[in-house]
């Protein structure tokens, strides 16, 4: 595995070490919703949220802090649509949004239905495009990212992103494969989020932009770790899980623990097997 | 554990109170015992006991508010001592872990607190300069290890020990602040598989982390902050640590018992505000309900520590976040002026947090 790791540590004098920011360029596409009440009636009768909004804001105020993010897209409330992250053959925009970024990021309600046997990941969102068919929830079987050239999703749009966190509850769940396999088309390589319910406070409004401190604006640790340690407050038993494929046993095992932000694509992601991780108690 | 070793950790506690007591600046008594922390742990001072502790001084408290007996219990507003200064911070790390001084490029601020360096092991050493969390992190091994059979895992209690012992060989001043409580034990799974062949799947256990909490005159601390942890590999090696604890450094008030707020007028107060944000309680139910000093987490500032109640609601629809807000448990203005004033400094440091350049962006659709 080829690693990528700019700049990490700049040495200077004698033995003293500094961060310095990764040099090279990422782009995010960021959603929140904390106000249901005008959502499509598929999605309305949620209640209001306090600290999403934040919880986003922070993120994005942390992602401007790194001089070469670029194409930077933040939709918040009213803005967050469904399809923003459906594949577009599927009648979805990702082709516009979601898949056009390498990161992507949402922060609100979510769910991980079982659906004939199968956990797949829903998330209310306001209202969608006119020509999705289906409605105002973002639905992971909807979701095809990262769908590069020679995938069966690429034509006619190719797909962007690498890495995608979702600070909704039963978003990366008890049964991660099924929820979040099929969606890895080619560059996707990571994702992110919570096994059971996350909780709504503003004791953990800063969760994503610490994260994105360490993994990517000083790209000092794992995405693993990095993640568990944003949400590990100890109070809270809020349980971060992440999820990833790999060619082998221990290729998914690696890529689970190691992949940073820095790190140049492979293809490994489109193996056949998976990792995940989480922690109990 | 020995006897000498519990023998020796009791002592610390019982130093650790008198060095509160001593720091306070006033005779302080202890809680009645339906509310002490210590008496909860009598005799099992390495079980985890969670968030117990805050529950039983709730519901002791809201006996108390009904039958009478609040003037025993004897509250304060105190004032945090001060997050320790950079050179004093990276001297001791020098010394405790052969780390090499940082040079900052510039000082520590909201966007980036942390005073980073590199131990003589190469391990990380981590201090936010405006909470005063230190952290110590393997890198190569955190979160990165190979796991094992749960089976083959030693008791929670075991960790708890191993992880006491590490803090008080590497972070001996510790316990010396607040008297540490053995709190959580989690264990993480690492879970691989081949996709459609379910015979594949394996599941094994790779760091295990134990956390302790701190108390203040006997009573639990609530809230993320005021917590220690270490986690560790499961033959026990720490591959990282964590304390956001700070000591007291001196009584600023005490709080009248006649301005406790009654445990349901602080409830009905919270579920007020949680309304009128438009907050759907018709659909949640309460969960955990704490009482306690509060301290906020580790990334957080704050100088003053004072009695709070927690309140925990789980929804009652799948698919809906759980809920947590907090108020202080006292009516008194000028406390709550204190607090006030105290909490605007945090709120202060999101609004930096939050002040990007452009902000939301316009649908283009």
């Amino acid at each position: 595995m080829r690693t990528l790791r700019l700049s990490l540590f700049l040495i200077a004098g004698t033995s003293t070490i500094l961060m310095t920011q990764s040099a090279f360029a990422i782009s995010y596409f960021v959603e929140d919703m904390y106000d249901w009440s005008t959502a499509d009636a598929a999605c309305t009768g949620q209640t209001t949220l306090s600290y999403t909004d934040d919880q986003i804001r922070m993120l994005v105020s942390k992602f401007d802090e790194r001089s070469n993010m670029h194409t930077r897209i933040a939709w918040f409330d009213n803005d967050a649509w469904s399809s923003d992250i459906a594949e577009d053959q599927l009648s979805g925009q990702d082709n516009s949004f979601a898949d056009t970024a390498d990161f992507y990021a949402y922060s609100g309600h979510g769910n991980g239905p079982v659906v004939d046997g199968v956990q797949k990941f829903t998330a209310p969102m306001r209202t969608k495009s006119a020509g999705y068919t289906e409605d105002c929830h973002a639905d992971s079987t909807k979701m095809k990212l990262g769908d590069n050239a020679g995938t069966y999703f690429s034509t006619p749009s190719p797909g962007n992103a690498r890495w995608i966190m979702w600070l909704a509850c039963y978003s990366v769940d008890v049964n991660p494969d099924q929820q979040w396999f099929d969606v890895f088309q080619g560059r996707l390589q990571y994702v992110m989020g919570y096994r059971n319910t996350s909780v709504d406070s503003s004791n953990t409004d800063d969760v994503a932009a610490t994260f994105a401190n360490d993994a990517y604006v000083w790209n000092r640790y794992e995405f693993k770790a990095t993640w568990f340690s944003a949400i590990e407050d100890w109070w809270f038993n809020d349980t971060g899980e992440v999820f990833t494929r790999g060619t082998s046993s221990t290729n998914a095992s690696w890529r689970r623990d190691h992949l940073t932000s820095g790190m140049l694509d492979d293809g490994a992601q489109n193996g056949g097997w998976w990792a995940y991780s989480y922690h109990q108690g | 554990m020995s006897n000498s070793n519990r023998n020796a950790q009791m002592k610390l506690i019982l130093v650790s109170f008198a060095t509160l007591t001593a720091c306070s600046g006033v005779s302080r008594s202890e809680p009645p015992a339906d509310m002490q922390v210590s008496a909860l742990t009598a005799g099992n001072p390495d079980v985890a006991v969670k968030d117990v502790p805050a529950a039983q001084a709730y519901a002791a408290l809201g006996a108390r508010v009904s039958n009478g007996g609040l003037d025993a219990l004897k509250l304060a507003v105190y004032e945090l001592e001060p997050v320790p200064q950079i050179d004093a911070v990276t001297s001791r790390w020098a010394t405790s872990f052969g780390a090499a001084r940082p040079t900052l490029a510039s000082a520590p601020d909201e966007h980036n607190p942390f005073v980073s360096t590199r131990a003589g092991d190469g391990a990380d050493l981590d201090f936010n300069a405006l909470s005063g969390a230190e952290r110590w992190t393997n890198r190569a091994l955190f979160h990165t290890g190979a796991g094992v059979a749960e089976t083959s895992l030693p008791d929670a209690a075991t960790y708890v020990r191993m992880a006491r012992a590490h803090l008080q060989r590497t972070f001996p001043s510790i316990a010396t602040k607040l008297p540490l409580v053995p709190y959580k034990v989690r264990y993480y799974k690492n879970v691989v598989g081949k996709q459609g062949d379910p015979s594949t799947k394996s599941e094994t256990v790779y760091q295990i982390a134990a956390a302790f909490n701190t108390t203040v005159d006997d009573l639990p601390v609530i809230g993320p902050g005021s917590k220690a942890w270490v986690h560790m590999t499961p033959d026990g090696t720490a591959v990282a640590h964590e304390h956001s604890i700070r000591g007291i450094s001196r009584l600023v008030a005490p709080i009248p018992s006649s301005t406790i707020v009654p445990p349901e007028e602080a409830r009905a107060q919270v579920e007020s505000q949680l309304r009128a944000r438009g907050v759907d309680l018709d659909h949640y139910r309460p969960s955990r309900s704490e009482f306690g000093y509060y301290r906020r987490g580790s990334r957080s500032t704050q100088t003053l520590m004072a009695p709070y109640y927690a309140f925990f609601y789980e929804p009652t629809i799948q698919g809906w976040k759980s809920l947590e807000e907090h108020v202080p448990a006292t009516s008194d203005p000028a406390v709550l002026s204190m607090l006030e004033s105290d909490e605007k400094r945090e709120l202060a440091r999101k609004a930096v947090l939050m002040k990007t350049a452009s902000g939301p962006d316009q649908r283009r659709n």
